[in-house]
């Protein structure tokens, strides 16, 4: 019975047996960027892994010492080393592959060379999309599976599916504008409308009014709780402001500050404020500032003087006015603008009248010019003069 | 009484170890630990040189013809003494496709041999094979080939009718007789 039952066996495995026959193939040691190194062993390992369910492989140290040996050969050539590692393992095909990172993915390159034949008989680019490491892993062993045919070739090797997450973040202000990998996601405190796969690294903006922009990445999966506890940063700074002439009063916002040259602390980047300097004798500046914008200018402010016009009058009217020699009307009359305390000559002059002639500075005893009592010419040979008639009189 | 409990046991452990077996057997059968086993089924590839130097393998060298494949070595006496009666059954059966395979490492170079070395060796015997492939012990082994010499008689469809070990004269007569069907 038991014969029997052992023959049945044989039978049944025997076409098994013929199947397993595989081509041999040898796998070169894995191609890796920088940063996987340290893991370049174990993803050449889960890609001979994945190979093996087609191919009977031949990889890591045995490889590496054959071909170190036939690379230390005179005359050797990449054709002739190649087939000096296929005879050597008794394989018609050699394979060569590489990993590099791009962005959060990974490219998987794999070709599997005919020695005998030159044709290429694989060549295969995956990518593993926003792939951890230990994603990568079982990602090559797929792609190692699909060169092996035990995957369709038309069947995109799918990149492990990371589980995926919302992420929750709050800033602890409800201003805060939240933009994931450059997208406008909402106002912060807020769950993303989206779950992104573990590994993903997202690239995070925080603006909040008032506050500093907070721009971070962040890996999804990696101490996501820290995204509920952000801290911001308020955009305060320190100006300077001073002014010619010193010691002119100093506003913000209506609120005093002091007399310049002064600081004003505690503003907000991007605030608008308004500024405003006084100081007697001169023309109020009133003034509009960003902070942060151009925060230099507010170090050289300059007022300016303020100006008058001088009503002049006289008794009688009608005499000509000439300051500084130059002919500006009859009274009553203005000049222009004056800058307080300039030094103005003033002449009037009329018909039968003796002209009346005297220096003036503006802003002192103005009033006293607009009551000016001429004298008539004294046929006598009176040398009588026009007088000024103080206020009041 | 005693006898009848001993004969009892005796068949529970004869069952049991009759399973062991079994279960043995499937283990061994359904293993892949070796790309050919030592009956292997289907032709087993051997990568090597030919005789000018080229790279080549044993699968491509076999072109779907009626096919014997003899496995040698220049310092095995019953390879030599083999060869010119396979290249008269050669001669004989045209049909039928002969490829020699020198699967054998130098132990002095620790690698296959090189074609100059087999060739002048077939010089001195003054023997031309018509299709040879020089590969390594690790190939030989591969193909389950543990003796030289060892021939094996492979279908049109790729499949190892037989596997003969050694120059005997029933391994003789099995050629001929399978080459003359």
């Amino acid at each position: 019975m038991t014969r029997i039952i052992t023959l049945a066996i044989c039978l049944l495995f025997a076409p098994l047996n013929s199947a397993l026959a595989k081509d041999v193939l040898v796998l070169l040691p894995l191609n890796v960027g920088k940063s996987l190194e340290n893991e370049a062993a174990l993803l050449g390992t889960a890609l001979q892994q994945g190979l093996s369910a087609g191919f009977d492989v031949f990889y890591g140290p045995a490889v590496e010492a054959k071909l170190e040996e036939e690379y230390s050969k005179e005359g050797c050539t990449a054709e002739s080393c190649a087939q000096g590692l296929a005879i050597a393992f008794n394989g018609e095909l050699i394979a060569d592959s590489s990993v590099q990172k791009l962005d959060n993915s990974y490219v998987v390159q794999l070709q599997i060379n005919n020695i005998i034949s030159g044709k290429i008989e694989k060549s295969l680019i995956e990518i593993c999309h926003a792939c951890s490491k230990l994603n990568l892993i079982s990602f090559l062993k797929g792609v190692g599976q699909k060169a092996g045919g035990t995957v369709s070739q038309n069947q995109s090797i799918a990149s492990p599916a990371p589980s995926s997450r919302k992420l929750e973040i709050n800033t602890g202000s409800f201003d805060t504008q939240v933009y994931i990998d450059g997208v406008d996601i909402g106002r912060a405190p807020l769950t993303t409308p989206n779950a992104y796969p573990d590994g993903a690294r997202l690239n995070i903006r925080l603006a909040t009014p008032g506050y500093q922009d907070l721009r971070f990445s962040h890996i999804v999966g990696r101490n996501d709780a820290q995204l509920t506890t952000i801290n911001l940063v308020r955009n305060l700074r320190e100006i300077d402001i001073a002014s010619r002439p010193r010691r002119s009063e100093l506003f913000v916002d209506g609120r005093r500050i002091g007399q310049t040259p002064t600081s004003v602390k505690d503003l907000e980047l991007g605030q608008r404020i308004t500024i405003e300097l006084k100081n007697a004798g001169y023309e109020p500046l009133r003034i509009s500032h960003i902070v942060g914008q151009n925060d230099d200018r507010l170090r050289n402010l300059e007022l300016q003087k303020r100006k008058n016009k001088v009503y002049i009058d006289s008794q009688p009217r009608g005499a000509r006015i000439y300051v500084d020699n130059k002919l500006i009307g009859e009274t009553p009359g203005e000049t222009e603008p004056y800058e307080d305390g300039k030094r103005l000559r003033i002449r009037l002059s009329r018909e039968g009248y003796k002209d009346f002639s005297t220096r003036h500075r503006v802003g002192r005893g103005d009033e006293d010019l607009s009551q000016i009592v001429l004298q008539k010419d004294a046929p006598d040979g009176d040398d009588g003069k026009s007088i000024r008639v103080p206020m009041g009189f | 009484m005693t006898e009848r409990l001993l004969t009892k046991s005796y068949r529970h452990w004869r069952n049991s170890f009759s399973v062991f077996c079994l279960l043995l057997s499937v283990i061994i059968l359904t293993a892949g630990g070796t790309p050919a086993s030592a009956n292997s089924q289907v032709l087993p590839n051997i990568v090597g040189l030919d005789q000018n130097g080229k790279i080549t393998s044993l699968r491509r060298a076999f072109t779907g013809n009626k096919t014997v494949v003899n496995f040698w070595w220049v310092k095995c006496s019953p390879c030599k003494q083999e060869l010119p009666d396979l290249l008269a059954k050669a001669k004989k059966y045209p049909q039928a496709d002969f490829i020699f395979v020198h699967a054998e490492t130098n132990s002095a170079t620790k690698a296959a041999y090189k074609p100059e070395v087999v060739n002048q060796f077939l010089d001195q015997l003054n023997i031309t094979l018509p299709k040879m492939i020089i590969g390594n012990t690790k190939a030989r082994l591969s193909a389950g080939v543990e003796a030289l010499p060892t021939t094996l008689l492979v279908l049109p469809d790729g499949k190892v009718e037989q596997f003969l070990v050694g120059f005997t004269p029933e391994n003789t007569a099995a050629i001929e007789q399978w080459l003359a069907q």
